[in-house]
């Protein structure tokens, strides 16, 4: 394995978890998040806030399990980073928003990244 | 099937299981969204800090002082989450459904009791009532407070 290799693994196991973290939280314990859901998207969907949040929860999940299983990781990896620019912008300039700035840095170039280092747009893995 | 895919496999195992022993098994049930037969209309929720400071209402954790609350089962779920009066708000004054009206609007505070951090009585105090007064004195104009109160937000308040 190259360095390169290796290193594109760590970033993409790493936001994984992230991703299944976060997604699997959402889905056991939805409560503790619908103080994050915005007004405006509430409003938009017009369905309640737990509800946004379980079916963010599941997103996150399977998007998190096809990062991890190196599954149209590109195109994972562009959804993910497009969901979490929302998230950032939503949260603003605070210690969480900066954070999540570079998870959606971090997210964004994965989906860069040339593919001859392992990044899968195809059905089944390198 | 290569090592790559059997990393991710494990890696969704376990953090699923992390976060699922994290969250504590038992609890899981109970934190999903309401139901047709356990619930107010909308499943309510959240916020991570207090509304009320003031333990000296009279209103008590009426579990048993509400007429109303039998009135509503799984058969007869209580009606849409819109055009709410004071009324009907005020038949859901119990801690198995804790409906509250804070400046316009209808929130559902049932999920929120047990959580908040000021006290389960703080939001006893409010439920079935204009809770306004009491929310705007401990939180008025703190716009997180507000932020997290929409997440209960089950409609507006019929004029």
């Amino acid at each position: 394995m190259t360095h390169e290799r290796l290193g594109l693994a760590i970033l993409r196991y790493g936001l994984a978890v992230v991703f299944l973290w976060f997604g699997f939280s959402q889905l056991f314990d939805g409560l503790n998040w619908v103080s994050w859901v915005p007004e405006w998207a509430v409003n938009f969907l017009n369905i309640p806030p737990a509800f946004i949040v379980l079916a963010n929860g599941l997103f996150e999940v399977i998007a998190g399990a096809l990062l991890a299983l190196n599954i149209w990781t590109r195109w994972v990896a562009l959804t993910l980073a497009l969901h979490l620019l929302v998230i950032t912008v939503e949260i603003g300039a605070t210690a969480i928003g900066v954070r999540d700035l570079g998870l959606t840095a971090a997210t964004l170039a994965l989906a860069f990244l040339p593919s001859k280092e392992g990044i899968s747009h195809e059905k089944d893995s390198q | 099937m290569n090592v790559s895919t059997v990393i991710g496999a494990i890696l969704i195992v376990v953090v699923g299981s992390f976060v699922w022993w994290q969250n504590g098994a038992d609890e899981v049930v109970s934190t999903t969204p309401p139901t047709v037969e356990n619930s107010a209309p909308a499943p309510s929720v959240i916020g991570t800090n207090a509304v009320v400071d003031d333990n000296g209402g009279e209103r008590k954790d009426s579990e048993s002082d509400d007429t109303n609350a039998g009135s509503e089962t799984a058969a007869n779920p209580p009606p849409a989450p819109s055009g709410m009066t004071a009324a009907l708000v005020a038949q859901h004054g119990t801690r198995a459904s804790c409906w509250s009206i804070v400046n316009g609007n209808v929130y559902d505070l049932t999920s929120w009791i047990p959580k908040h951090p000021g006290g389960e009585q703080a939001i006893l105090q409010i439920c079935g009532t204009d809770g306004s007064l009491k929310f705007n004195r401990q939180h008025g104009g703190d716009s997180a407070k507000e932020k997290m109160l929409f997440g209960f937000k089950i409609g507006a308040l019929a004029q």
